[in-house]
């Protein structure tokens, strides 16, 4: 994904919204008074309807699958509990993108270990023998700096930069989520890309010709 | 626009109004080393953004279960302890006695404490009145007589 693609991506965001949007949203405002009312199963639609986001916001800012898993589940219980409190005039994926991130902020916070997922793949891959060994080992580097670099970042750097350049979000709604005004959304932004940059390229020269990326200049 | 400047400009490219893009663009075409930067830098968050890609294993979601039935809603538990407390409330409430509630007397018998309290502090202390009862003076008049604790000050007007 480029910036073009991920203009390209708002765009027909953008689009949907106009179109299908609002029958969707009326759906979806019924669904929420439902299970405002106690309703486990209109529930249950919302957490099929946004456990995937959940778990991948939660997985871009821990990195763990399993963790991501166990965030989510924190996740919608909170939001079960909480859920008369919601108003429903508001984005109910807002109100989830911002519990989610506070809890990995958490779980950062409590357990920062080291992760052993990236050596794991490594080993299973080899032991598949599908692939070759030397490409192997070298999309396993390459998924290591990343990791050394992202871990670089402190969390609130790290939840603007998944939510705006990973989630392709716009500023305002990563505002909205996380808090801050829009002008430290910018600067936490600005931060965290010129630490990547500065730790991935200036410290992993030859990352992209690892990684197989190439461009013309 | 110096190096620098665009620098930091193409790290915040996707934000960049259309004015700053143009002065961005017209830097990189004259100067080759910005404008290797700035594909690297596009090359490597592309990269990350195909690395953080959500792709779960197959059987990722099979162990993922709310049991909300142990979660009940905050605002239930709420109410539960008002309900409860509503009850401790009613109990002060109900009459020991005939009509009268239990906090009207649970009021007399604050009164009654306070009263006690004040009688036992007065009995406790020596007043000026006693101090001068216990007073005999032969030649002269007693002007006054007070007691601070450790000594008694009599004044006495001689003849």
């Amino acid at each position: 994904m480029s910036f073009e693609n991920l203009k390209d991506e708002k765009l027909t965001r953008d689009g949907e919204k106009s179109l299908a949007g609002a029958k969707e949203e009326q759906e979806l405002l019924d669904i929420i008074k439902k299970a405002q009312q106690g309703d486990q199963e209109a529930f249950q639609k919302i957490v099929q309807k946004y456990k995937a986001q959940v778990a991948g916001i939660a997985y871009r800012m821990i990195g763990d699958y399993e963790d991501a898993k166990d965030i989510s589940q924190m996740v919608f219980v909170k939001i079960y509990q909480n859920l008369n409190r919601f108003d429903t005039s508001k984005k109910l994926s807002t109100w989830l993108y911002r519990i989610t991130i506070n809890a990995s902020i958490d779980f950062i916070r409590k357990f920062r270990k080291h992760k052993f997922e990236v050596l794991d793949n490594i080993i299973g891959q080899l032991k598949e023998k599908k692939n070759d060994v030397e490409k192997v080992y070298q999309r396993g580097l390459v998924r290591l700096a990343i990791n050394d670099a992202l871990n670089g970042l402190n969390p609130k750097q790290r939840s603007v930069f998944v939510l705006r350049d990973i989630e392709g979000l716009d500023i305002k709604e990563v505002a909205q989520i996380t808090g801050m005004p829009q002008a430290t959304v910018r600067w936490y932004l600005h931060r965290a890309r010129a630490k990547l940059r500065d730790e991935l390229i200036k410290h992993h020269p030859n990352i992209l010709e690892k990684a197989g990326i190439k461009y013309e200049v | 626009m110096k190096c620098k400047k665009a620098k930091d400009f193409f790290l915040d490219y996707s934000d960049l109004s259309e004015v700053q893009k143009r002065f961005l663009h017209e830097h990189l075409k004259n100067c080759p080393e910005c404008a290797k930067e700035f594909e690297d830098y596009k090359a490597t968050l592309g990269l990350l953004q195909k690395t953080l890609i959500f792709k779960p294993p197959e059987n990722y979601w099979e162990k993922f279960s709310l049991k909300l039935s142990s979660y009940p809603p905050l605002l239930e538990l709420r109410n539960y302890f008002r309900e409860k407390l509503d009850f401790l409330f009613s109990l002060l409430q109900t009459p020991l006695l005939g009509p009268i509630p239990a906090y009207v007397f649970s009021l007399l018998l604050l009164i009654f404490a306070a009263f006690g309290f004040s009688s036992l502090s007065k009995s406790g202390g020596y007043s000026s009145r006693n101090l001068v009862n216990n007073l005999i003076v032969y030649e002269g008049q007693l002007l006054s007589a007070s007691d601070d604790g450790f000594m008694t000050i009599y004044t006495v007007s001689l003849k």
